[in-house]
């Protein structure tokens, strides 16, 4: 081994460590910025506003580890981007909640309206026979 | 006494302190959310339909409830947030699912109501087709109910009208006959008028004539029965009015007609050279005379016309056989002058008037028209005291008769 070599070897071993967490920061800044876009894309699918609450909270959470990614707390950072992740999955599940519920309420309300509409046509059939029966009177 | 009342305190205060020293903070409220959550009425529901999620909700839970009692708030606020997370994504399937449920239902009432009012309709449109069938089978009636009104309203008229034709035609026959009897009776009337039946039966036709007044009147006014009775009996007048000017009538046309012919008879005669033609009247005989002088036809005192004479009388021969002069009847009469004996002259003027017949006759002059007679010396025409009185009286007559 030459002493370059050696000399690069040490300066390897002293600069892994920084090199390590300088990889995590960015790592974990991509993560950040992948659940911001994913929360943007969450609150324009929630046009019932069904879910405001919780995107809002997911963004403060985001700040928070966006903060404590500056500070280096970056464990603290993968706890919070842990249940931002879990936070947008649940998120996922209430607007599919939320629009199917939206769909049930309009299926229920269509078959409100065919019941009015049966009811009606019931009303129209029994008059009828009425007016069928007079009729068949009459002739 | 003493002794165990300060050890008692002393292990008070010992406790005390460590109940201190060891004393757990205040529950995180994020920990309490996940204690009510795990309470949610649907958790049951949930951890049969996410039973990965929810175990690792209650093992958020146990997690945070530990961190808490350990003092390590942060991580039990963590662990609690995240069994929120897990237990609220549990609890979104199952309200997905119960949504489901619910579209699920909502389309199988939907379906089912769609049979049912497939079928209700189906009754409806079946009931309404009937219906429409009734009524126009109701209509139907109503209108054949109506023509048939109608028919008999018709019918009824067309009888009315019928009737009303036939009184009306029996009206105009009964008017027809009435007027039939008036204009009978008019002619009637007129008939008499062609006998001068006002100037012959004057107090009939007056008669008749009113009575057909009254007649026209009564057909004026509709009174037909009256008309024809009326007509009748002015008929039956002028008739008899007719059956009574009419001798009076044709006696004195036809005296106008002779007294015509006669008029042309004595123009005629009056143009016959060596005679003398006129006129006269004997009772009701009306005569026209034709004097021819004796000695035109005889010598002296002879009764056979001499030769040579005769040819005077060839126009009186023709005058006579005319045929407009045939009714009348002719005379031929001998006349002398006084002188001489009655007896002689009454002789001398039959004989002469005698061959002047026989001349007619033998000219064709039919010899029942006519008759011969001597007259002698009556009826002279002129003075017999001269000798041409005498000649004159001297003559034969050739008269015509006529009324």
């Amino acid at each position: 081994m030459t002493r370059h070599t050696t000399m690069f070897l040490f300066l390897a071993v002293l600069a892994a460590p920084v090199m390590a967490r300088a990889g995590e920061a960015d790592d974990l800044q991509r993560q950040i910025d992948y659940l911001k876009q994913t929360t943007n894309d969450l609150e324009r699918q929630d046009d019932q506003k069904a879910v405001a609450t919780e995107i809002t909270v997911m963004r403060s959470w985001l700040d928070n580890a966006w903060n404590l990614r500056s500070q280096e707390k970056y464990e603290e950072v993968r706890i919070i981007l842990d249940r931002c992740e879990a936070q947008a999955h649940m998120v996922r599940q209430l607007l599919i909640a939320a629009t199917l519920s939206a769909q049930a309420d309009a299926k229920e309300d269509e078959v409100k309206r065919a019941r009015a509409q049966l009811a009606r046509t019931k009303k129209a059939l029994e008059n009828a026979k009425v007016q069928k029966a007079r009729l068949e009177g009459k002739v | 006494m003493t002794t165990i009342i300060r050890a008692s305190l002393l292990a008070v205060l010992a406790s005390g302190l460590l109940s201190v020293g060891c004393a757990t903070p205040p529950k995180p409220r994020e920990l309490d959310a996940l204690e009510r959550l795990r309470l949610d009425p649907d958790m049951p529901v949930a951890r049969k339909r996410a039973p990965d999620l929810c175990k690792k909700a209650d093992k958020a839970f146990s997690a945070a409830t530990a961190k808490w009692q350990s003092n390590d708030l942060v991580e039990s606020v963590n662990n609690a947030l995240l069994g929120q997370i897990f237990f609220r994504n549990a609890l979104a399937l199952v309200k997905q699912d119960k949504a489901n449920a619910r579209i699920a239902d909502a389309e199988d009432a939907l379906s089912t109501i769609g049979e049912e009012r497939e079928k209700v309709q189906k009754d409806l449109d079946d009931t309404n087709e009937k219906i429409g069938l009734l009524q126009k089978l109701s209509q139907s009636k109503a209108e054949e109910a109506r023509k048939n009104e109608e028919m008999k309203a018709l019918e009824a008229q067309m009888e009315a009208d019928k009737k009303a034709n036939e009184e009306k035609l029996a009206q105009e026959k009964l008017r027809a006959e009435t007027a039939d009897k008036v204009s009978e009776a008019e002619l009637a009337i007129k008939t008499a008028e062609t006998v001068n039946a006002a100037k012959y039966a004057p107090e009939l036709y007056r008669s008749a004539v009113q009575i057909l007044a009254k007649a026209q009147g009564e057909l004026q006014a509709g009174q037909m029965q009256q008309a024809q009775a009326s007509a009748a009996i002015a008929q039956k007048t002028a008739a008899d009015a007719t059956a009574m000017a009419k001798p009076s009538y044709d006696r004195d046309s036809q005296a106008e007609e002779n007294r015509k012919k006669a008029d042309g008879l004595f123009a005629q005669a009056s143009g016959i050279p060596g005679v003398r033609t006129r006129r006269d009247m004997r009772g009701s005989l009306q005569r026209i005379i034709i004097t021819i002088p004796a000695d035109l036809l005889f010598v002296k005192r002879q009764t056979v016309i001499a030769p040579g004479k005769d040819m005077v009388l060839d126009p009186v021969a023709e005058l006579i056989k005319k045929k407009e002069y045939q009714n009348f009847p002719v005379q031929v009469v001998g006349y002398t002058d006084t002188r001489g004996s009655t007896t002689s002259n009454l002789a001398l003027s039959g004989a002469r008037a005698q061959s002047v017949f026989n001349a007619l006759v033998t000219r064709g002059v039919d010899v029942r028209r006519m008759m011969a007679s001597g007259q002698g010396g009556a009826e002279p025409v002129a003075d017999g005291r001269t000798a041409a009185g005498r000649a004159s009286n001297h003559r034969v007559e050739i008269v015509f008769l006529y009324q």
